[in-house]
């Protein structure tokens, strides 16, 4: 990130840095925010001069972070610790500095959760989320619990998952040596077979070689047709990626092999909160912030108005007021009216915005050209991958409602919103409802280069590979209605984080003990598919893919 | 993001929870035929006792859901009941309802099992997304009904299959469901309330569209193994307002907040077949 990046990116915070051009029109609810928090005693003031709005929560992200007209002092030094964090640096054995620069952005971006506490089903909890620097890196502590009473969905309970994420202070860009071609790793026609044969019963792994499960993440690179190689790292399938500005981490597109098939987190959900679920139930249903429980709280997806604060960085809106934003039409389809604030850092330490882009700014700072982020996955169905079996037979489909879907309640399909290629339409996409299907996300979804798409006369902006953007303000992941809803893969080398192993959830990671994303086996190699129990798509198993190279995997490759 | 609920309040509950417990026997609560009890009595719910529930492999599992006002009395000036919550909030209602959608038997690994889910913290095996979110138990039923907690109706469901591993909790969700407009609740309520330094009775409405629940102990289990139960589910409304600061609430704040108090507060019976 350059200096010209660090500044814009500053600028764009939620709370401070910049003046207030459209400030918000909705304070939020008279009873939300530190007054209702009890005890908040303003530890964790923005540093002088860093004066803010209170980010107020009407529809989508209009009034959260509102649209900068000037720069100010970035904030700097590092915030006030928060007591419930006090524990969880037991162990770390660090020298740690003043927080400066892109690091005091990070740090100054997490709430301030000193004096709150939550509800768990009758007893008071406390969520912490804090952040400390080093020289190379920003270490963030945290309880993994959500930052509002936690709302039992599911018989999953809630855990405290202590866990200190590491991101590097200054991104950089992933290694390219080693890299391989995306279409190498490949291996979606694996789910179609298995859907074909027994839909219910998921393929051993993920198939798709996008996301990494077992052994070494790999690095690969797309040949743009602007021109440009870009190259990227794939992301967990399974754990840690990065972490929200309430401390919990976020993970991949996808969940585990059951109950839909590493199904797609939102797909199981509303379409719009309150919508009735007379027909509807079953899958990996997230809360209307975006998360859900398993070894821990943890997000697929993110709603702004849930991660709104206020000028003290305290979160503003209830968990039932702010849920009523969820929209996925309107994340998807309506034009923005502010920029998007910090919701969350990858893992590689770029920032994780909210759907709406500032793509050109003026010499003033002002925002001249706002955007909606469109990812650039589209949805091509799992019959995309070989011969469409009858059970695919509505994949696709126009629908208005889950009845155009489904005959019955016990069906893979849901009847929402994605995005499409449309070669006719506006910069060759639409977003709308079709009959989806909810098992194998990432097999269901084609990345498609639209480096050269003609978005001048849209109100939006086609994100990379990753879901990220390159603009005025640096680059910046940006959260989005359809897949990969956070992120798809890293643009940068993550320093240390969990994920990729199997079941490395935030939970398990303590301090000092973290590798890179992938990391998993001995000196670079691959373990064998002996070692793993598994019969394909490790080494051992005569054929070269997913994260089998010729460097790990000679056997196969 | 944090809500007016007042979270200290255990303590002096003790006394009215010995008392209430000496009300109802111990005997898991009551069913729908209970009358409501008098306001001045109990001051809380007796606490839960956990047990254990072990049904053989494919028993037969059975849930009825009933509404009881204990803790509150009948209004005298109209429909409804009236209760006081924890807080002194004299509270009017006219209409409760909740939008019961699932229930099923949380097992022993996954329940807020403490030394289990140390372990399971700690272990190195782990899986990331076993016991996700939304993989039913078999024990899972739906009912799918717009229930008006002041008629008092039992609702039934089941019969499912048991897997044959032990059950500690049991879980019950309430999800959005269409009402005569087709619009989405999960609950609500109306009435008025008096604040506890007096004054005027205030309306009181809440409506929620959004999915909440929660996961309760299930009690009066047998050590045994058995062949089936029916496991009843009662839900007492003159508790669910308990810790609120009432005048602080929005109307979706309150419809949620009501359907957590109502989560929280709901005792289990079980009754061997």
């Amino acid at each position: 990130m350059n200096r010209v990046h660090l500044l814009c990116a500053i600028c764009t915070l939620s709370s401070w840095g910049c003046d207030d051009e459209t400030p918000s029109s909705d304070d939020g609810p008279a009873n939300g925010g530190a007054a209702a928090a009890g005890g908040v005693t303003g530890a964790g003031d923005p540093p002088a001069g860093m004066g803010g709005e209170a980010a107020g929560m009407g529809g989508d992200s209009s009034g959260m972070g509102g649209e900068p007209t000037g720069m100010v002092a970035p904030p700097s030094g590092t915030p006030p610790a928060n007591p419930a964090c006090a524990d969880l640096w037991n162990g770390v054995d660090e020298t740690f500095i003043e927080c400066e620069g892109a690091a005091a952005v990070v740090a100054w971006s997490l709430m301030d959760l000193t004096g709150v506490t939550i509800d768990n089903e009758g007893q008071t909890w406390s969520p912490c989320v804090e952040a400390r620097c080093t020289a190379d890196e920003i270490l963030v502590a945290a309880n993994a619990l959500p930052h509002y009473d936690f709302v039992p969905t599911t018989p999953n309970a809630l855990v405290m998952a202590d866990t200190v994420y590491r991101i590097p202070a200054r991104p950089s860009l992933v290694d390219q040596e080693g890299a391989v071609t995306a279409d190498s790793l490949l291996g979606c026609e694996d789910a179609l077979a298995q859907y074909a044969r027994a839909p219910n019963q998921a393929t051993n792994n993920e198939p798709s070689g996008l996301c990494i499960q077992n052994g070494n993440a790999q690095v690969a690179y797309d040949e743009l047709m602007d021109g440009s190689r870009f190259y990227w790292q794939q992301l967990p399938c399974l754990g840690y990626a990065g972490f929200l500005t309430n401390g919990s981490p976020y993970f991949g597109p996808n969940e585990g092999p059951m109950p839909d098939p590493w199904g797609n987190p939102l797909f199981a959900g509303p379409n719009v909160a309150g919508e009735p679920e007379n027909d509807l139930r079953g899958g990996a249903v997230l809360d209307m912030c975006g998360g859900h429980t398993a070894f821990s709280m943890h997000y697929h997806g993110v709603n702004e108005a849930c991660f709104a604060m206020d000028e003290n960085r305290h979160p503003t809106a209830s968990y039932a007021e702010a849920a009523q934003t969820w929209s996925l039409d309107t994340w998807l389809n309506d034009a923005c009216e502010s920029a998007s604030p910090i919701v969350g850092w990858n893992a590689d330490g770029y920032p994780i915005k909210g759907s709406c882009i500032c793509v050109e700014r003026g010499a003033d700072g002002r925002c001249t050209v706002l955007k909606r982020a469109r990812s650039s996955w589209a949805y091509q169905g799992l019959h995309s991958h070989g011969e469409r079996p009858d059970t695919l037979a509505v994949e696709g489909n126009a629908c208005s409602g889950h009845e155009d879907c489904c005959t019955d309640n016990n069906c893979d399909f849901r009847c929402t919103y994605s995005v499409f290629d449309a070669p006719q339409a506006d910069g060759g996409t639409v977003a709308e409802k079709r009959c989806v299907l909810l098992d194998y996300a990432w097999c269901t979804h084609q990345y498609i280069d639209r480096s050269v798409a003609d978005v001048a006369d849209t109100h939006f902006a086609y994100l990379d590979r990753c879901n990220g953007y390159e603009g005025p303000d640096g680059y910046a992941y940006h959260a989005t209605g359809s897949f990969p809803y956070i992120a798809a893969c890293y643009r940068g080398a993550p320093t240390a984080s969990a994920g990729g192993g199997m079941g490395m959830g935030p939970g398990g990671m303590r301090p000092g003990g973290m590798g890179r994303p992938g990391m998993g086996g001995m000196n670079g190699m691959l373990p064998s598919c002996e070692e793993l129990g598994r019969r394909d798509r490790c080494c051992g198993d005569g054929m070269c893919r997913g994260p089998e190279t010729p460097e790990n995997c000679p056997a196969d490759c | 993001m944090p809500r007016p609920r007042n979270t200290r309040k255990l303590p002096r509950r003790l006394l009215g929870a010995l008392l209430g417990a000496s009300i109802l026997g111990l005997t898991g609560c009551a069913s729908d035929e209970s009358t409501p009890g008098p306001s001045a009595l109990p001051d809380t719910l007796p606490p839960a006792i956990p047990s254990q529930l072990s049904i053989e492999r494919f028993g037969a599992v059975r849930y009825q859901l009933t509404t009881d006002w204990f803790g509150a009395t009948p209004a005298v000036d109209g429909p409804g009941y009236t209760f006081v919550t924890d807080l002194g909030y004299r509270v009017h209602l006219e209409h409760a309802e909740a939008s019961l959608g699932d229930v099923e038997l949380v097992p022993c690994d996954t329940a807020a099992n403490w030394p289990r889910r140390l372990w399971r913290t700690l272990s190195p095996i782990r899986i990331a997304h076993a016991a996700h979110s939304a993989v039913p138990d078999a024990t899972n039923a739906r009912l799918d009904v717009i229930d008006d907690l002041m008629a008092q109706p039992t609702h039934t469901a089941g019969p499912t299959p048991a897997t044959g591993v032990a059950y500690c909790q049991a879980h019950i969700l309430f999800v959005p469901l269409a009402d005569a407009e087709g619009l989405g609740v999960s609950g609500g309520i109306r009435g008025t309330f008096t604040p506890p330094d007096g004054g005027e009775p205030q309306r009181l409405s809440g409506r929620i569209n959004l999915r909440n629940g929660g996961s309760v102990v299930l009690e009066g289990a047998p050590d045994e193994i058995i062949p089936g139960a029916t496991v009843e589910m009662v839900r007492y409304p003159a508790y669910a307002l308990d810790g609120l600061q009432l005048e602080r609430l929005t109307s979706l704040e309150l419809g949620f907040e009501f359907l957590s108090g109502l989560a929280k507060t709901t005792r289990t019976r079980v009754q061997p077949d």
